[in-house]
């Protein structure tokens, strides 16, 4: 039950260099091409300033009418390497307010780069459940029992 | 432990150390632990202590790892593609 072990672990070979690969989380035009959860969904980039410390802001309309905000900072820039951003979702939305950190980490292989993009959950941050300390431990032990 | 008690039903920490066959400070570290994460909740009874699991809670955690675990599948499946498309 280490801190990281909570949250989502996605791997992905993919046939690009390094290089290549970064440069579609680096480049807003590309990224609104790809980062989101089906081509159905629209993505609006709305902030995007890729440096340590920038922020961005993207919003999601789903073919239903439902538009999800998602807000973060990057705060580790190392190209083509790693890359760390946090990821929180605006209201109005069930999980709005959980603080939230993506990592993104690429090692070249034989046909390309593999990718892990890992998203660990901090829980909530607002005032309303700052008692609640169990998030982080409540995913922890998630995993390890379910 | 939270299997233990999925079935929603109230049980002793002597119950479910018997269950586990563990000893009992282990036991209550662990209940501890899934009550501070407010996973499961303690009621008190003179000397027996009995607990339940929060089943919101639970469901509240699982949603958002399934929900994030289908976004990040879904976005990597159109990375996937877009770089093979950018290839040609």
């Amino acid at each position: 039950m280490s801190a990281s072990s909570h949250g989502v672990e996605i791997h992905r070979v993919l046939r690009a260099s390094p290089e290549k690969v970064f440069a579609a989380f680096a480049d807003a035009t590309i990224v609104a091409r790809w980062l989101r959860p089906s081509p159905e969904v629209q993505l609006s980039v709305l902030a995007f300033d890729f440096r340590p410390g920038g922020g961005y802001r993207f919003a999601y309309d789903v073919p239903t009418g439902e538009r999800m905000v998602v807000a973060g900072m990057y705060r580790i820039i190392e190209r083509p390497a790693r890359l760390v951003f946090s990821w929180r979702i605006e209201p109005p939305d069930a999980h709005a307010g959980i603080d939230s950190e993506v990592t993104v980490t690429l090692v070249p292989s034989d046909v390309g780069t593999e990718l892990t993009i890992r998203h660990a959950n901090f829980g909530r941050a607002d005032a309303e459940t700052r008692h609640d300390q169990g998030w982080r431990g409540a995913l922890d032990l998630l995993e390890d029992q379910l | 432990m939270i299997h233990a008690l999925a079935d929603g039903g109230e049980q002793s920490a002597g119950e479910l150390g018997a269950r586990f066959r563990s000893a009992q400070p282990t036991i209550s570290r662990h209940l501890k632990v899934l009550e501070s994460a407010r996973l499961i909740e303690r009621s008190v009874d003179g000397r027996v202590h009995r607990f339940r699991l929060r089943r919101e809670s639970l469901e509240a955690a699982g949603a958002w790892i399934r929900r994030h675990e289908a976004f990040w599948t879904g976005a990597v499946d159109q990375l996937e593609q877009l770089l093979l498309e950018t290839e040609r």
